[in-house]
């Protein structure tokens, strides 16, 4: 296993699967029962599809988390971009493992998804910062910093599938609560036509 | 054999969906004739409201009798009458004829809803899942909820509210921020019940439970603030001696969907930013999350929202959100969730031309140059995957890393 993947699936293995309430706990339940099928379900795709499967990937049933809607941190290797579980919302604790060549490669395989909502690129290269600025197709992007942790102040939302074109909080938000009106107000006392509408000869 | 068992199940298939579409063609027919029936009735009463103060003014002059036509000629016949005053008949008689055309609008409307009505019972008769009684009250319901945001909408219309809902959104905060940070996740605080409410009823550990609740915190304190600014450009006119400026105006009656997993951050984007620009809100939580919804409600209404500018009706998507989606008295929908159901609200709202915002999926992925920081990444990688057990629309759900990594 190469050092990012290694690094990964042994913290994933030992994160703690249990109650939220409880201060202790890495991870927490998902929500209902059919979430749970389906965060399986593409397990199994993603088996049939050759991935390998480096951490998780069954039901916990140990103890009390038996009693709940438990699955534990999953992790793919040897992933292709065109697999199912790159490609669709699994909406669990999922993730996919994709080998890439270049920052160019991965913009593009990147991009190619159906949804364009968040990207995130971890370099101290600032020209690679930039490009990933300037190629990334996706609604939000960060450097440094994973997908999740959006603020406030900043729109919210993205491009192709993810969304229609507008975006949730900061002042973007105001544009799907409003429409515009525009005003004019002539204080002139005469009949003063718009430019388009001087004609000529007409004073 | 099996040819013929293959067609007969095509067939009732068919006639199912048919029954199907023609149930949910009658139910929003009715409830438009319903809708429409309200709001004609509010005009009638504003109407006669009006006649009653115009004929105090006019006193013993006021014509009586029944409304209609007969006074043009009282008015006519008497030029010495002061200007005003024959304004003020005039004014008098048009009323007189507006209150008998909307008794009769609403007599017709009346017999169409009754005839609708019969139909789609008639339609629901023998269907599956919820009962009749029960998916009818539900739809009656979030029509009673459409009608209270519109009824508010109709009062900022005639000017008769002059709430800011950006103070009142301030006083939220102020209630659940600064009483609150007096003591760190005190368990007797409203934020802290808040929060361990949100990992009760949908699951994410309680750090995060707080984080759902803070997001929603800061959320209401931008848009208060907000609220105070709403800018509008304004630019120099090509002519001389002309004004020229832009305004935002609300929209009118939002209807806002949202998912489970912020159950009451991502609601308190949609309504506190609604609220601010003016409009009146259904708001229908996810099936998985009603408490919550409940809660932020209740502490709006605490604030200060009058009665009937936030609404609040749950059910499931099925029941309750295609009833308002659907909604003639609904202008804007702002859903989050997932892209098929979004899909489904842009297609059902399309004949109607209503605006529609949509926050749906992602398949989001984190790029690992050659040159990063590996424990850096590693760190926002496991956060971004299985925080919130991987449940967020922004869940890291690719990792490529480059070269050695």
């Amino acid at each position: 296993m190469k050092p990012l993947t290694g690094r990964l699936v042994e913290r994933a293995n030992a994160m703690r699967l249990g109650d939220g309430l409880d201060a202790a706990t890495d991870v927490g339940p998902v929500v209902n029962s059919r979430q749970l099928r389906k965060i399986h379900e593409y397990t199994e795709i993603g088996v049939g599809e050759g991935a390998r499967l480096l951490a998780g990937g069954k039901v916990a049933s140990e103890g009390d988390l038996s009693r709940g809607f438990f699955y534990p941190p999953t992790i793919f290797g040897d992933v292709t971009p065109e697999m199912r579980i790159a490609q669709e919302e699994i909406f669990g604790p999922t993730t996919a493992i994709l080998t890439v060549d270049s920052l160019e490669e991965a913009v593009r395989v990147n991009n190619a998804t159906k949804f364009g909502l968040s990207t995130s690129i971890y370099t101290r290269d600032v020209n690679k910062a930039f490009q990933a600025m300037r190629d990334v197709t996706t609604g939000i992007l960060y450097v440094n910093a994973g997908t999740i942790g959006a603020e406030v102040q900043l729109p919210f939302g993205g491009t192709r599938g993810t969304g229609n074109g507008h975006r949730e909080a900061a002042w973007t938000a105001l544009d799907v609560f409003t429409e515009w009106k525009s005003v004019f107000v002539d204080y002139s006392g005469k009949l003063q036509r718009a430019q388009i509408d001087q004609l000529e000869g007409m004073g | 054999m099996i040819r013929v068992d293959e067609e007969d199940e095509r067939l009732l298939a068919a006639a199912h969906t048919a029954v199907r579409e023609g149930q949910r063609k009658v139910r929003t027919l009715a409830q438009e004739a319903r809708f429409q029936y309200q709001r004609r009735q509010a005009e009638l009463e504003q109407c006669r409201r009006s006649l009653e103060e115009l004929a105090e003014v006019l006193g013993s002059e006021a014509p009586g009798g029944q409304p209609g036509s007969s006074q043009v000629g009282d008015v006519a016949e008497r030029p010495a009458m002061l200007g005003d005053e024959v304004l003020l008949r005039e004014k008098y008689r048009e009323l007189s004829e507006q209150v008998y055309r909307l008794q009769r609008t609403m007599r017709l409307l009346g017999i169409t809803i009754r005839r609708l009505e019969n139909e789609s019972s008639r339609l629901l008769h023998g269907k599956d899942g919820l009962s009749q009684d029960g998916e009818e009250e539900l739809q009656a319901d979030t029509h009673e909820r459409v009608i209270q945001a519109h009824e508010q909408e109709r009062l900022r219309l005639a000017r008769e509210i002059h709430d800011g809902p950006a103070q009142i959104l301030a006083n939220a905060v102020f209630e659940l921020e600064y009483f609150d940070r007096l003591v760190e996740h005190d368990p007797s605080a409203l934020k802290e019940q808040l929060s361990q409410l949100v990992t009760r009823e949908m699951g994410k550990v309680i750090a995060e439970g707080r984080g759902d609740v803070q997001e929603a915190i800061d959320m209401t304190f931008y848009m208060a603030g907000e609220g105070r600014r709403l800018f509008g450009h304004t630019v120099p006119s090509e002519l001389p001696s002309k004004f020229a400026t832009s305004l935002r105006d609300p929209v009118g009656v939002v209807a806002a969907i949202t998912p489970w997993n912020f159950p009451i951050a991502i609601p308190s984007w949609k309504l506190t930013a609604a609220l601010i620009c003016g409009n009146t809100v259904v708001f229908k939580p996810a099936s998985d999350t009603p408490s919550l919804a409940a809660e932020l409600v209740k502490i709006y209404a605490e604030a200060g929202l009058p009665d009937g500018v936030l609404n609040l009706i749950t059910g499931s998507g099925g029941d309750v959100g295609d009833t308002l989606v659907n909604h003639p008295g609904v202008d804007v929908v702002s859903f989050t969730g997932s892209t098929e159901t979004g899909a489904s609200v842009l297609a059902q709202t399309a004949g109607r031309l209503k605006r529609v915002s949509l926050e749906m999926g992602g398949k989001n992925a984190i790029m690992v140059m050659e040159d990063a920081d590996l424990e850096l990444a590693v760190e926002g990688i496991l956060w971004s995957a299985f925080g919130t057990t991987g449940q967020r629309c922004t869940a890291a759900s690719r990792v490529m890393p480059i070269g050695q990594w």
